[in-house]
């Protein structure tokens, strides 16, 4: 076969900040090995805000918390594969370097915010714990502030003074950018940073973080279900199935050309979108990751699942940098079934 | 799915088999309203439960333990060498010769004694926790099903006694009212009981909220019914577990009472000999000793009992334990830290 | 806070009045003549009983004798007691400072060491550690302290003679200053080691449980990506919010502590309110037992509130409530 079948699509300028290849955990759950990722690759170069989008239990938590460190060791079966943060590889480092790696790389906010702070200690004092050493010296409460600032709060209000109950859910998230932003990093990982927020709310979040990936270059992995967020905040973006990456493709591409048949009918799922056909509905729902076999993951719900279908499937790369983890990428693969074309989805204008 | 309609399912309750029978033939209807109306029920899963609960490793100990100390107990009189009133020996007679525990100051055997007091022990544990189960039960019940008011006032009793240390109340009441055995029961059962109507009172406060309680008033089921045999079953469970800590607690009040000379003076017990201990600490061990062991054996069984039906009814999350410091490094749930090391397969919770 | 404050301390004054109104009920149940209990085995004279039932308005209505029991124990007098030749107030106020001794001492004692014990398993890790801690703690709850002192007495008393066996002082001579203050202490010894020991093993429990639910928390996850150290991420973040809950074990032990001197007062022969109990219960000195309760129940009312205070000042959450 002709088709490239290596890692990722996009161009690769210099060596990106963020490297992940062929990462995969398997977890024991309940005495059954769950395939929580299977050779994900994906990168994030510096600068970049790139969406990693799927539905719940796709396994881009589980990715997420792998590239800062937090894999589950109760539960770990097996893993595998090369995280690399700006070079380092941090998939396999005990405490002090990993530590150390982190340390002005890499910061993540959760979707909870309540729970990730402390509610007995006072929301500058826990900030100021993410201030690099030495900073404590001259004035943390300018610098304090000024974080808080950045993240959207305003000053005066003694807001660093207050204990996380006091704060509403919008300034709680934003006090965990502050936080986040403590140590300078040069990458963001945001999981969900929007989904427990009011939708008013969430969009302002959303404008303060992408402010801050424009005024301060600062790179965002942005981890969600919701397409609407990748649609404002992200230049490139993966989709995830099943622990698999299933495609790759810049933002704009994916929205009007998605290819891989689960991105399309989760595209088509949205409200607003004119439907490449009436009553194509994504039935159905994820597979168990404990009880997968070979081939393509999402073989049961796919409405073009053919006999090719079940050996495992390579990513096939487009000349545009777009990546699909699909037989029907293939040239051999007949055109049409059930009326749809299959060379050409997305709108027609 | 059947013509007959789904398989009874272990969980079905007077509530659903009568919506069974209005709705029988819609399948799917009753299963959506099985789903929103089944409520938790430990005692239909009595079999399940019990297999579990011996594969703790105190559950079966537990269960060794009552099973010996309750033979013991009923057997007393074959098992026993010699009747524990009589005198049968030397006064002060040192153990492991004639006599296996020795015999006490006047004579009689040590070791009969220890076999009738498992007597003592064994019925006041079960019976004052019988006492505080169903005095809890009930008052909790009410404070929790019927509110406000009833709630504060009830609770406010509760307090009462619970203010009062347990030893102190029981001494002052057996000293006034009587020390007959069936006062002693009685009375232990009275100052346990706050603790089981807390439980009880906080799980019908929420299981009242619940989808099946509220089906079973709109379907018009009187409030006998709904809080015996709804509402009960499913909140009885937390409270059995405190029931048998509290039998453990009754078998040291009994024992501290005894010791105090305030037990039934017509029973031997282990209080009782270590209240006559207490003059010959200076030059006999073993007057001390036995029956000890045997209270601490007794509370014991009955502990353990309550902990492994705690650990059958909720489950523990795995161990969670503590950060490195430095080079050593425990396992923790959201970690890293994994060594290098491609493919290693790790044991679950193993220390890195 | 204020307003936490405030019902909690307006609260302990129905609870206390509601003890002693058990305790009358209680007096009431209980048979025999009451004049005949507080003479003890001499028999009364007529006349006599006459101006005792006076004294002590035997011949009024039970509510009414309340009011008078109430007032008098207001203004400090609660009773004489025939049998101990003096005023029921001045009987206790003799034994209670040697029991507070007791309570306090093994109070402490076992906060130290039930913080430290609860602590380690967290702080060393492994299953060791963990199962020598709960090995412990589970004997502490079951076993009898009264026959822990027993054994400690014939262990430590008699075989290995360390420590005197019975009594608070020495009975002849003793010292005083420094030396004295020595002497005492081996008299504390033992009592307050087998006083401690219900208390022990439920701060231990409760700390190590405790810790364990900290750490399991998602703001230690923050912690840990903040860059933080384990050893502080255990300081900072974990103690603090451990010890919350074993702030109110500490406090609510002080009340169950007071309900072991009765027994280990006895084994030691350690002259505190314990001990007076159950010589007045023996006597029947209904008076001093009533005292003792009284004072036993103030005294553990008063630490529970204390304990709710201090929680409330600690727990932001509580402090922010108005």
């Amino acid at each position: 076969m002709s088709i490239q079948t290596h890692a990722n699509g996009a161009a690769t300028e210099t060596s990106p900040l963020l490297d992940v290849r062929r990462l995969t955990v398997h977890l024991n759950v309940r005495g059954r090995e769950v395939k929580a990722a299977d050779g994900v690759d994906l990168h994030v170069s510096a600068g970049e805000c790139v969406g990693l989008v799927g539905e719940s239990g796709s396994g881009k938590t589980m990715v997420a918390r792998s590239v800062v460190g937090l894999l589950p060791t109760v539960k770990l079966k097996r893993y595998d594969g090369d995280i690399l943060l700006d070079g380092t590889n941090i998939l396999g480092l005990r405490t002090k370097e990993l530590r150390r790696a982190r340390r002005g790389r890499v910061s993540m906010i959760f979707q909870e915010p309540t729970s990730y702070l402390n509610p007995t200690m006072r929301v500058g004092r826990q900030i100021a714990e993410a201030l690099p050493k030495g900073a404590m010296r001259g004035n943390p409460t300018e610098t304090i502030q000024g974080l808080l600032a950045q993240a959207g709060l305003p000053r005066g209000q003694g807001i660093e003074r207050r204990y996380p109950h006091q704060l509403s859910g919008g300034m709680k998230q934003r006090a965990m950018i502050a936080l986040a932003l403590a140590s300078d990093p040069k990458l963001l990982i945001a999981d969900e940073p929007t989904t427990a927020l009011d939708v008013t709310v969430q969009a302002q979040v959303l404008q303060t973080l992408r402010h801050l990936h424009e005024e301060r270059g600062m790179a965002i992995l942005l981890i969600t279900h919701d397409f609407g967020v990748i649609a404002e905040m992200c230049e490139r973006v993966y989709v995830m199935y099943a622990g698999e990456i299933v495609e790759s493709a810049d933002a704009v591409t994916l929205f009007e050309h998605p290819r891989h048949p689960y991105t399309r009918l989760l595209l088509d799922s949205l409200p607003g979108r004119r439907r490449e056909r009436e009553g194509q509905a994504l039935k159905g729902s994820i597979p168990d990751l404990s009880m997968l076999g070979k081939g393509c993951r999402f073989m049961s719900r796919c409405p073009f699942a053919r006999d090719a279908c079940r050996e495992d499937q390579p990513m096939r790369v487009r000349p545009n940098g777009q990546a699909v983890r699909c037989v029907l990428e293939d040239p051999d693969q007949s055109p049409s079934l059930n009326g749809l074309s299959v060379a050409e989805p997305g709108r027609h204008s | 799915m059947t013509a007959d309609g789904p398989p009874l399912d272990e969980a079905a309750t007077p509530l659903t088999e009568h919506l069974r029978d209005r709705l029988s033939g819609d399948g799917q209807a009753l299963e959506a309203i099985e789903d929103v109306y089944s409520p938790p029920s430990y005692l239909h899963g009595a079999r399940a439960w019990g297999k579990r609960f011996l594969r703790t490793k105190f559950g079966i100990v537990s269960l060794v333990l009552i099973v010996l100390l309750t033979g013991m107990a009923i057997f007393a009189s074959p098992l026993s060498p010699y009747n524990p009133n009589l005198i049968v020996g030397p006064p002060l007679a040192p153990p492991f010769g004639h006599f296996l525990f020795g015999t006490d100051s006047v004579g009689r055997d040590t070791l009969s004694n220890f076999i009738y007091g498992a007597r003592v022990s064994m019925l006041v544990g079960a019976a004052s926790g019988l006492v505080a189960l169903i005095l809890g039960c009930v008052i909790g019940g009410l404070a929790g099903y019927l509110g406000r008011a009833a709630d504060v006032v009830l609770m406010r009793i509760a307090e009462l006694f619970m203010v009062i240390p347990s030893l102190i109340l029981a001494v002052v009441v057996v000293a006034l009212l009587g020390s007959q055995l069936l006062y002693i029961v009685l009375i232990i059962g009275f100052t346990l009981w706050p603790q089981e109507a807390r439980i009880a009172r906080s799980q019908f406060l929420t299981l009242r909220e619940r989808d099946f309680v509220q089906g079973a008033r709109v379907l018009g089921f009187k409030w006998p019914h709904i809080v015996f045999k709804e509402i009960l079953p499913n909140a009885i469970a937390p409270v059995i577990v405190q029931v048998t800590l509290d039998a453990g607690s009754a078998i040291l009040l009994e024992a501290g009472l005894s010791f105090l000379g305030l037990g039934d003076p017509s029973m031997p017990s282990w209080g009782k000999m270590l209240y006559d201990a207490q003059s010959y600490l200076t030059t006999s061990w073993w007057l001390s000793v036995f029956p000890g062991v045997g209270i601490l054996f007794a509370v014991l069984a009955f502990n353990f009992l309550g902990h492994s039906l705690n650990e059958v009814m909720n489950p523990r999350a795995p161990r969670v334990s503590a950060l490195s410091f430095g080079r050593r490094m425990v396992a923790r749930p959201l970690t890293s830290s994994v060594r290098s090391g491609r493919t290693k397969s790790l044991p679950e919770g193993s220390v890195l | 806070m204020i307003g936490y404050s405030v019902r909690r301390i307006v609260h302990t004054i129905p609870l206390f009045l509601s003890v002693l109104i058990m305790m009358f009920v209680l007096l009431q149940l209980t048979p025999g003549d009451p004049i005949q209990d507080l003479i003890g085995s001499y028999p009364v004279p007529n006349a006599y009983r006459q101006t005792l039932v006076q004294e002590y308005h035997l011949n009024q209505s039970v509510p009414e004798r309340f009011l008078y029991y109430l007032w008098n124990m207001l203004h400090g007098n609660l009773g004489y007691s025939f049998a101990g030749h003096m005023s029921v107030t001045d009987l206790i106020m003799g034994a209670l400072p040697n029991t507070l001794l007791l309570v306090a001492v093994g109070t402490v004692l076992s906060m130290v060491i039930g913080i430290l014990l609860g602590f380690l398993p967290v702080l060393l890790g492994g299953r060791t550690v963990d199962g020598v801690v709960n090995v412990g703690v589970v004997t502490g709850f079951a076993i009898p302290t009264f026959w822990f002192g027993q054994i400690l007495i014939i262990l430590f008393g008699v075989r290995l003679g360390w420590f005197p066996v019975s009594g608070m002082d020495p009975l002849f001579g003793g010292d005083t200053g420094i030396a004295g203050f020595f002497q005492h202490i081996q008299y504390l010894v033992l009592p307050v080691l087998a006083l401690s020991v219900p208390a022990l093993a439920n701060i231990t429990r409760v700390q190590q449980q405790s810790a364990l639910e900290v750490l399991g928390n998602d703001y230690i996850v923050t912690a840990e990506l903040k860059g933080l150290t384990a050893s502080q991420i255990l300081r900072r973040h974990v103690l603090r919010n451990s010890l919350l809950p074993v702030v109110t074990v500490i406090g609510y032990g002080f009340g169950t502590a007071m309900a072991g001197t009765v027994l280990i007062e006895n084994v030691f022969g350690w002259p505190g309110i314990g001990n007076l109990l159950i010589l007045s219960i023996n006597r029947r000195d209904n008076q001093v037992i009533i005292g003792i309760v009284m004072v036993a129940a103030a005294i553990i009312i008063l630490t529970n509130l204390v304990t709710d205070l201090i929680y409330g000042a600690l727990d932001p959450r509580i402090r922010a409530q108005s």
